[in-house]
């Protein structure tokens, strides 16, 4: 609280002192420390804004950033952490794809294991198309423990642990031909909860485009998360069978709508496409309808009727509520939405939801009290062609505001205060859904797509900054080829107008979504616990190298090397092995200073581990090639470092 | 030296009885306490790294220190290696045991025979204290990756080694000791002038 006060009184401050400052600089250029920024200012071309916003976005070496924003990297297939507001990019973490830094997918055997979690069909998928992350929540707000992230393109979630970091746990949707609806997770993580996008059979097979309506069909998987073991627990998931409309955004119920999510759907015409054998084409016939379904579904009762016996059928070993006993246990209904729906954004108070979508200027107000009137007095308009019923649109709705072009995704600011992306204007509106009123609209660069505020979908969002996550670049910057940078704007949304503070290149892939954390809620290991620590298992490792204890062992055709790694020598520096040999090497690294991590790097054999202080690591590999391989350390540990080596010599 | 026996074999004041409390209770945390530290500070790390000496070990940055002091080849500092540690809690509750049974039984002499053995094992044990000092900074292995000349760190204030500035300084349980050993000479004062007035 004392924090936000500062904050509020401190940008103010700021922006005064940037005013003065420059005031007294045109006033008097041959000043001390005021010519000089004044001279500055007036040699870069900077305005008085410009200035302003340089210094309420500096942060001087040695200072931190106030808030970490956690980004997906689009196609990246990793996720971003940016610091804000400096918005410099403090990490990449390692997800789906092989990361080499981290030695993510590189030979360190519990990368491999993570990452061989999320192969489909048998194969690796080493690419992702990842779009939204999601911070674990305590009581509606952000608690800094865990994120989880969804991709796309192959139906997945990743979970990542925030004391180190790094990714535990990839599982992989087989129901799902895509997802988009997700990840977004339950008030206090009971669930994370993902929803299928474009429709296919959730056995798998095969179906002709033809049975479009008998065979194909949404899906929307609540994820049991188990915050002990740090890991989604498969046999607690259950999934409610939707019909073959195409999931958007979802977002869960909070305060008095706990217990119920929603999602948007569209493509609810069926529409299969077909514009060369001179059908509509899918953007033709996905948008025929005026109206959509936002989907809500009870999905604490949902949790009890999966537990009971006969009441779900089973898919690819996942249990499957089929959408007649949804509707049955009234666990599913549809309201009615302008259609192509992109946000489904629930107020921090729990008490409305926020729609919008990109074909319709408005943006709709849901009253949860009458949705659950509506669903009590039976208030249906009829139903879908599965049964579902559809609550009578007029009878739950608070109202709709014109916000503008192609409304998309909404945060939140405490006090009835909103801010809805319009992608085709391209803008951000600041307004009230309280009181129904557009406040301001600040210009950004260029096609928005998601916002994000500082935790700005919690029940207490912080109301000081907003990110706009733009598609397009366009003039931006510095050309660097056809394929231009993502565009992450940040702006200050404490003060009575918004004001654009920076542009930041994001070159890595087209993020989606982001959400932007209070960085003192996190509880960050910077050294692991103990030295011999498996990071998967969070735990000491089984087997570790300890110091003092290395050796060579060979059993069989299996030599095991136990290493470790300290400033500036790995311990042993000589490992003889025949050809033919698997060598499996037990790597610890015995430090426990700040950032004394090493790298561990086999010449020729595409290994490099990272190993972090305390760490341990198993690598394996079958030394199939005579010859002579140095190893060595890939981190510039110290003075020392470039000795930091070793010799694998593997006799023919 | 009729004189110097019949002045030692009086009785303590009250007020001197008191004092020697105040040492006995000075001397108890200092069991536990660190009596030394030695502070070291270069850029690459912004909070220092510190080596703390208590009467029974060697604590603080002990595992960084030492894989800072292999690269000028200085032997491991082990905590288990030097046999001080075995005894120095022990003899600085035997002080203590003189504090108090002077303080019991009002002797003098006791007080006189406790304060010399404090007096005597602190010097030796500085000593001792500089002495490991200078070894550790004269043994230095010639295979180490970086070659210096021998050097001694000062028992007391700052040592430039390398990139290290070295400030060695007692500890909150040196200072205690030094309290306690400061109210001997008060002792013998308030007694001596006790019995001049007698006298």
């Amino acid at each position: 609280m004392r924090d936000r006060k500062l904050y509020r009184v401190g940008i103010p401050l700021a922006v005064v002192a940037g005013a003065f400052l420059l005031a007294m600089s045109c006033a008097d250029g041959g000043g001390q420390v005021s010519g000089d920024v004044g001279d500055i200012a007036q040699a870069r071309g900077l305005s008085q804004a410009d200035v302003t916003a340089a210094l309420k976005t500096y942060v001087p070496t040695g200072k931190m950033d106030e808030y970490l924003l956690f980004s997906s990297a689009g196609h990246g297939g990793q996720v971003l952490v940016i610091g804000v507001p400096s918005m410099r990019l403090l990490k990449v973490i390692g997800v789906f794809t092989p990361e080499p830094w981290q030695g993510w997918g590189y030979g360190a055997e519990d990368t491999h294991l993570v990452l061989a979690e999320g192969e489909m069909n048998n194969r690796p998928i080493t690419w992702a198309d990842t779009h939204h992350p999601a911070l674990s929540e305590t009581d509606g707000d952000y608690d800094g423990q865990y994120l989880f992230i969804n991709d796309k393109a192959n139906p997945r979630i990743a979970v990542i642990d925030l004391r180190d970091f790094e990714t535990k746990q990839i599982v992989t949707d087989p129901l799902m031909a895509s997802n988009h609806g997700g990840a977004f997770v339950t008030p206090n993580t009971e669930y994370v909860i993902e929803a299928a996008q474009y429709a296919a059979p959730l056995d798998g097979s095969y179906a002709p485009l033809s049975e479009y309506e008998e065979k194909y069909r949404g899906a929307i998987t609540f994820w049991k998360f188990d915050r002990d073991a740090g890991r989604l627990d498969l046999d607690q998931t259950f999934v409610i069978e939707l019909p073959p409309y195409w999931q958007d955004l979802s977002d869960a119920g909070k305060g008095p709508s706990f217990g119920w999510a929603f999602l948007n759907s569209f493509c609810s015409e069926m529409a299969t496409g077909g514009i060369e054998s001179g059908n509509p084409p899918f953007e033709a016939g996905c948008s025929a309808n005026d109206m959509d379904y936002l989907a809500i579904v009870n999905w604490q009762a949902a949790a009890e009727v999966a537990a009971q016996p006969g009441k779900t059928v089973q898919i690819q070993g996942r249990r499957v509520i089929p959408i007649q006993t949804a509707v049955e246990e009234g666990l599913l209904y549809f309201a009615p939405e302008p259609k192509s729906p992109h946000g489904a954004d629930v107020t921090p108070d729990g008490t409305q939801i926020i729609v919008s979508g990109k074909l319709d200027p408005h943006a709709t107000i849901y009253s949860w009290e009458k949705i659950q009137q509506a669903i009590a007095n039976q208030d249906f308009s009829g139903t879908d062609d599965f049964g579902i019923p559809i609550l009578n649109f007029d009878a739950i709705i608070d109202g709709q505001v014109e916000l503008g072009l192609g409304p998309l995704h909404t945060q939140f600011a405490g006090n009835g205060v909103a801010f809805t992306s319009l992608f085709l204007e391209p803008s951000v509106v600041k307004w009230n859904y309280e009181q129904m009123q557009v406040i301001e609209k600040l210009p950004v660069h260029y096609n928005v797509g998601h916002l994000a505020a500082a935790e700005g979908d919690t029940k207490s969002p912080d109301g000081n900054y907003l990110v706009s996550l733009n598609k397009w670049s366009l003039d931006r910057f510095t050309p660097v080829g056809p394929l231009l940078p993502q565009n992450f704007q940040l702006i200050d949304v404490a003060g009575p107008q918004m004001q654009l503070l920076y542009d930041s290149p994001i070159g890595i892939g087209e993020p989606h979504y982001a959400q932007m954390i209070k960085a003192d809620k996190l509880n960050v290991w910077q050294t692991y616990p103990e030295i011999g620590f498996d990071p998967r298992r969070m735990a000491p490792a089984e087997d570790p190298a300890m110091p003092g204890e290395e050796r060579i062992e060979r059993r069989g055709n299996e030599v095991h090397v136990y290493m470790t790694a300290i400033r500036s020598h790995f311990t042993p520096e000589h490992i003889e092995v025949n050809q033919g040999d698997n060598v499996v090497i037990h790597l610890t690294n015995v430090e426990q200073a700040l950032d004394a991590t090493h790298g561990f790097a086999v010449d020729k054999h595409n290994i490099n581990v990272s190993i972090e202080p305390g760490e341990s690591q198993v690598i394996r590999f079958t030394a199939d090639q005579a010859g002579v391989f140095p190893y060595y350390c890939t981190e510039f540990c110290s003075a020392l470092h470039l000795e930091m080596v070793g010799y694998l010599l593997v006799k023919p | 030296m009729d004189r110097v026996t019949s002045f030692f074999q009086g009785d303590l004041s009250r007020t001197s009885r008191i004092l020697l409390v105040a040492v006995a209770l000075a001397l108890l945390p200092s069991i536990f306490l660190p009596v030394w530290r030695i502070g070291l500070i270069a850029p690459q790390y912004p909070g220092g790294l510190s080596l703390v000496i208590y009467p029974h070990t060697v604590g603080g940055d002990l595992s960084e220190v030492n894989i800072l002091n292999h690269y000028i080849g200085m032997a491991e500092i082990e905590p288990d290696e030097f046999p001080e540690f075995m005894f120095i809690p022990f003899f600085i509750l035997r002080f203590l045991g003189f504090a108090v049974l002077a303080a019991l039984v009002g002797r003098l002499a006791i007080a006189a025979i406790g304060y010399i053995d404090f007096v005597v094992f602190g010097a030796v044990m500085l000593y001792d204290f500089k002495n490991w000092l200078y070894e550790f900074g004269h043994n230095l292995s010639p295979s180490a990756p970086i070659r210096m000349e021998p050097f001694t760190p000062n028992l007391l204030g700052t040592t430039e080694v390398a990139n290290f500035t070295v400030t060695s300084y007692p500890s909150a349980g040196a200072t205690l000791m030094f309290v306690a050993g400061a109210l001997g000479p008060v002792i013998l004062f308030l007694e001596w002038r006790r019995r001049r007035h007698a006298a």
